[in-house]
């Protein structure tokens, strides 16, 4: 018998786990019961109490999962380097993404269409309620006003749409403005919505496209680089994935969802790379195209 | 825990209150050392927080619980790049009845020790020496077969036996 057979006997003994018979064979074998004293005695060291750690740590840790449950009012405490990471948090601080993207699932440019939408509507009303005056110059231009007026309106909207979330209310009070000005200064309106249409049409396009400028990559691979190694060579933090191309788009296992993500180029050409949660809490990285299909793993 | 899994606050609690000392003795025994272990183990709060929900009950908590809160160690671990570290103390020679110190030194050792072992033998060894666990809960913890539980935790046994008793041997060595 192998010393690797010895001590395989020797330990499932130790354990309960061995059979009748190799109960038998060890019981009978001083050589056997002496490896059986040495693996428990071993074995007795481990299963020593662990130093528990301070209960302000304990409590610390317990109020941060509840917190990451979502409803707890618990402050948020410490926690460990990775979520710190991923959300991009300052150090110390809780951030649990899920409860983020769920905080964020409403679309930043959204309150600000909403606005935009009613000024729109307002405008319109206007226009008819004017047009149906016997007056044909006078309506024109009333008209006039309210195109002006209305461009405005578009540029505070999208301007608006490209600030955080918590200054939608700026833009509310921004476009309440603009409605007031409506019955006002239409011909200065006019000249500066003609400088200001350039820019409000750009602000559109980033509404169309999230709301958000386009990323700049973070790293240029020449080729698909090994999804094993990839995340010690990228900077943190990683990015929210409201500004991903694909987060809602990935392949995934069933249980598992992103994190978070970083834009990169592999040979010119955009990809990203997401940072993913399976059902057990085992965390991976994988690799898409522009298109948004599997690179790697 | 069904209530936990509806999302009930207090029973949240309740079961990871129930759990702590046992999750954070296992990641302590994984990571090797305090650091480590307090964001291994807060990482697998959050992530048996956030997995409540989709746990289905075809292995029990304890064994879902472990496998979680080891995978969330060991990916502390891994993105730290680096193995668990512990500083290799020797203890005093002194009186039959071990000091603080000794103890201290004692426990360092054996995270030394731990921390010298391969990942593979290390985790199945912990699982059964510091959690408890069968060689069939580990199996369904980490997900591998049963005969495979039994040889690495013979094998890491060996290996601790070896790394320990030469530190022991150097011990005497510098006692004498």
């Amino acid at each position: 018998m192998t010393d690797d057979e010895l001590d395989l006997l020797a330990s499932a003994y130790l354990d309960g786990e061995a059979t009748p018979e190799e109960v038998a064979l060890v019981e009978r074998d001083p050589a056997l019961q002496a490896r059986v004293a040495e693996l428990r005695s071993i074995s007795e060291r481990l299963r020593a109490p662990v130093p528990p750690p301070s209960e302000q740590l304990k409590e610390r840790q317990l109020a941060a999962a509840m917190a990451g449950l979502g409803s707890l009012d618990a402050e948020p405490a410490a926690t460990g380097p990775a979520h710190q990471q991923l959300a991009g948090a300052e150090r110390g601080q809780v951030v649990d993404l899920r409860e983020a993207r769920r905080a964020r699932s409403m679309p930043r440019w959204l309150p600000a269409a909403a606005v935009f939408l009613l000024l729109g509507g307002g405008v319109v009303w206007l226009a008819q309620s004017v047009g149906e005056s016997d007056d044909a110059d006078t309506a024109s231009g009333v008209i006039e006003r309210d195109e002006s007026a209305d461009v405005e309106s578009e540029t505070v909207a999208a301007d608006a749409a490209a600030e955080a979330t918590e200054e939608d209310m700026l833009a509310a009070e921004e476009g309440a403005a603009t409605e007031r000005q409506l019955a006002g200064d239409g011909e200065d309106a006019a000249d500066e919505a003609a400088t200001s249409a350039p820019a409000a049409e750009e602000s559109m396009a980033d509404d169309a496209a999230g709301g958000f400028a386009p990323l700049e990559p973070v790293a240029v691979f020449d080729e698909v680089p090994d999804p094993a190694d990839v995340l010690d060579e990228l900077p943190a933090p990683f990015e929210e994935l409201e500004r991903s191309s694909c987060s809602l788009d990935l392949e995934l296992e069933p249980g598992s969802e992103p994190l978070g993500f970083l834009p990169i180029e592999i040979g010119d050409e955009p990809a990203e790379i997401y940072v993913v949660v399976d059902g057990d809490g085992r965390e991976s990285v994988l690799i898409v195209d522009g298109r948004c299909e599997t690179l790697a793993p | 825990m069904a209530r936990a899994q509806r999302g009930d606050k207090g029973a949240t609690d309740q079961l990871l209150r129930r759990h702590y000392d046992r999750l954070y003795a296992v990641c302590r025994r994984v990571a090797g050392n305090d650091a480590d272990a307090a964001d291994g183990c807060q990482e697998a709060l959050l992530a048996i927080v956030r997995g409540l929900p989709r746990f289905d009950g075809r292995s029990s908590f304890k064994t879902w619980s472990y496998r979680v809160a080891t995978n969330a160690c060991l990916d502390e671990i891994r993105r730290r790049n680096r193995r668990p570290i512990a500083v290799l103390e020797t203890p005093e020679p002194g009186s039959d009845a071990p000091s603080l110190d000794q103890r201290l030194a004692d426990r360092l050792t054996l995270d030394g020790a731990l921390a010298q072992l391969p990942e593979d033998f290390r985790v199945p060894v912990v699982l059964r020496d510091v959690a408890g666990l069968d060689y069939a809960e580990i199996a369904a913890t980490l997900d591998i077969p049963p005969g495979t539980v039994r040889s690495r935790i013979a094998r890491g046994r060996r290996q601790l036996s070896g790394i320990l008793g030469n530190q022991t041997s150097l011990d005497e060595r510098q006692t004498e």
